[in-house]
């Protein structure tokens, strides 16, 4: 591992280096008032000295005195990798077919530690833990370089530290960036990311700056509030099926799927044929899809999960407990995107507390 | 990496009415996968969409699946001819564990078209017959004409299957037993410790067949299900086909019931 104590003014420089090696590059922006992953040119566009406030149903960013003291937008790297709208195959109506597979070499900076994990998360859905790989989701994955930044600013929706996946997120991107007072600390935690890390100025942290990192760790740590209690989760939620919370929470939720919308993880569709007028060509395409469309679980047309006490329960208990016997891991990092995006403010983790002790 | 939504031509060589809005088509296909008792394929018309269908015979030369009208997919298969092509894929999923229970007598339990994912397991026990006990067919329809494959149960019998059959409603000419496919169960001796129940048909249908199995002492690891969710992908990453901590396209649909009892039976599930 190589790490180096970077000027502030030097970081511009990485965004460069990235370019040169072949990446497109996506950071966070300021956009239409939220902070948002977009590709960018140079790092005059990435969103700079802001910071945000997150509550239940609540988004509002400020100007504030870090570089990179905000979390995320509602927009996660799952609109690059697994995006809103992808060609799966063209098919002529001779049945003869071809795949037209979107390669990409994605640089993504100031990656947090929920978004991180959710990369984890998503390699099992459509490779690692899939029989049949997905090779649209591959191509735009292989070339994949992260540079992540440990959070010092925790949003009052984050639970990271519930999920184990934050707020700081050593050994599991190509670069890592702790941002102190006067300059950031940087780590290389691959040989690109220390080959990368290798062109940018900079000098031998000092012991001094190890100490005002932990500081800035420790209060990010305690600054983080919700909480979700793992222990024995799937099994637990699996008890609570029947439960009349689910009718409770039905009375507020309006089944938009705002929230499996912003969350990094969800990852369901739907496949559609589009065809072209003259009807020489179908173009088989899958788009995101939400389960809390009443038609999303329809076998023969008729929906099985009719109610929206059925839908919400499918959702919670997917990312805290299905995921779980799916692929080893829970569906949620902790991000908190689902709590800010509910437009009627429900909060998972209050969910998962209320069904826990009288659910 | 290959595209794993790529799609074979099937040649429909054969068309075969079962009934008024059921038809077995028979599918001539170029280096089809072996496949195995209670796996599907998806069946693609162009321009249309897919529809996951199960395989609903054992024989090789032609891939047989048998469709129910029932949809927009469905609809425009049904407008389709011998001698038009398809596209398929496939085989998916897992199967009635047959190969694991020789020497067991084995309890086929069938609903409506469930019986179009039992007949694989049928025609696999008669083509092995004398490595297996006593094979019991139960199958139940709503009304005589729901009943499937009616030329085949002279051939079934001959086979050494001991075919029980019932419907809902009788018609004209119905002689045989009336009422749903449980109490079939009163004409069927069974050793439970060495009987195996494998079936197919309305969730409903199943959940009384299951309870009934295990009142007559049938242990939960012997009894499988072949349960139905809407498989859009078939390749695991279009969530809709999910039943509690599986997916039926590729956990299922074949299950033994030990695996699902939490989720079986809990309703909007």
């Amino acid at each position: 591992m190589l790490e180096k104590l970077v000027p502030k003014e030097e970081l511009g420089n990485l965004i460069d280096l990235l370019k040169e090696r072949g990446y497109t590059v996506v950071a966070p922006v300021v956009k239409d008032g939220v902070i948002l992953f977009e590709e960018v040119g140079s790092f005059s566009e990435v969103a700079r000295g802001v910071e945000e406030e997150q509550e239940k149903g609540y988004y509002r960013i400020k100007e504030g005195e870090f570089w990179f003291g905000y979390v995320h937008g509602p927009n996660s790297l799952k609109h690059f990798l697994h995006p809103p709208r992808t060609e799966l195959i063209r098919i002529k109506p001779d049945l003869s077919q071809e795949t037209l597979l979107e390669r990409k070499k994605y640089a993504f900076f100031g990656v947090r530690g929920c978004d991180l994990a959710s990369l984890r998360i998503l390699d099992d859905v459509f490779i690692k833990k899939n029989p049949h790989k997905d090779s649209h989701y591959s191509a735009l994955r292989e070339d994949v370089f992260t540079v992540a930044v440990n959070c010092t600013h925790p949003a009052k929706t984050c639970f990271c530290t519930s999920m184990g996946t934050g707020p700081f997120t050593e050994g599991k991107s190509d670069l890592t960036i702790t941002e102190l007072k006067e300059a950031f600390l940087i780590r290389a935690f691959t040989e690109e990311g220390e080959e990368i890390l290798e062109g940018l100025r900079g000098e031998v942290p000092k012991e001094e700056d190890y100490e005002e990192e932990r500081t800035l760790r420790e209060r990010a740590v305690s600054g983080i509030r919700r909480r979700v209690d793992r222990e024995g989760l799937p099994r637990k939620l699996l008890e609570k099926l029947e439960s009349p919370l689910w009718k409770e929470i039905a009375k507020r939720c309006l089944a938009c799927g705002s929230c499996a919308m912003v969350c990094p993880t969800c990852f369901c569709y739907e496949v559609v044929d589009d065809i072209s007028l003259d009807g020489s060509e179908s173009v088989r395409l899958r788009r995101w899809d939400v389960c809390f469309r009443e038609e999303f679980s329809a076998i023969h047309g008729i929906p099985l999960r009719s109610s929206i006490a059925s839908r919400y329960r499918q959702w919670l208990l997917h990312k805290f407990s299905y995921w779980v016997g799916q692929f080893g891991e829970f569906g949620c990092v902790g991000c908190g995107r689902c709590i800010t995006w509910c437009p009627v403010g429900i909060d998972i983790t209050e969910e998962v507390g209320r069904l826990l002790s009288d659910g | 990496m290959g595209n794993p939504f790529v799609l074979k031509r099937a040649l429909i060589e054969e068309v075969v009415e079962e009934n008024e809005n059921t038809r077995r088509f028979l599918l001539k296909v170029d280096g089809f996968s072996e496949f195995k008792p209670g796996q599907f394929n998806m069946l693609y018309v162009y321009a249309q969409g897919e529809v996951p269908i199960s395989i609903s015979s054992m024989r090789r030369d032609l891939i047989e699946h048998t469709v129910r009208l029932v949809g927009e997919v469905t609809e425009d298969l049904f407008l389709l001819k011998e001698g038009d092509y398809i596209g398929i894929r496939g085989p998916y999923g897992t199967h009635f564990p047959v190969e694991r229970y020789e020497g067991w007598d084995i309890v086929l339990v069938a609903g409506g078209l469930g019986l179009a994912d039992i007949k694989p397991v049928v025609e696999y026990l008669i083509e092995r017959r004398e490595v297996y006990g006593r094979v019991f067919l139960l199958v139940g329809a709503k009304n005589p004409s729901g009943l499937l494959y009616k030329g085949d149960y002279k051939k079934w019998k001959e086979g050494g299957i001991e075919l029980l059959l019932t419907v809902d409603k009788p018609a004209e000419g119905w002689s045989g037993h009336v009422g749903v496919v449980t109490e079939l169960f009163k004409f069927v001796e069974l050793e439970p410790h060495r009987t195996v129940g494998m079936m197919c048909g309305p969730e409903v249908m199943m959940y009384f067949t299951t309870k009934k199995l295990l009142k007559l002492g049938l242990s939960k690891g012997n009894i499988y299900l072949s349960m139905e969710r809407h498989m859009k992908c078939a390749v695991g990453t279009c969530g809709h086909c999910q039943f509690g901590y599986t997916f039926v396209c590729k956990d299922g649909p074949i299950f033994s019931y030990e695996r699902i009892k939490p989720i079986f039976g809990v309703k909007e599930l």
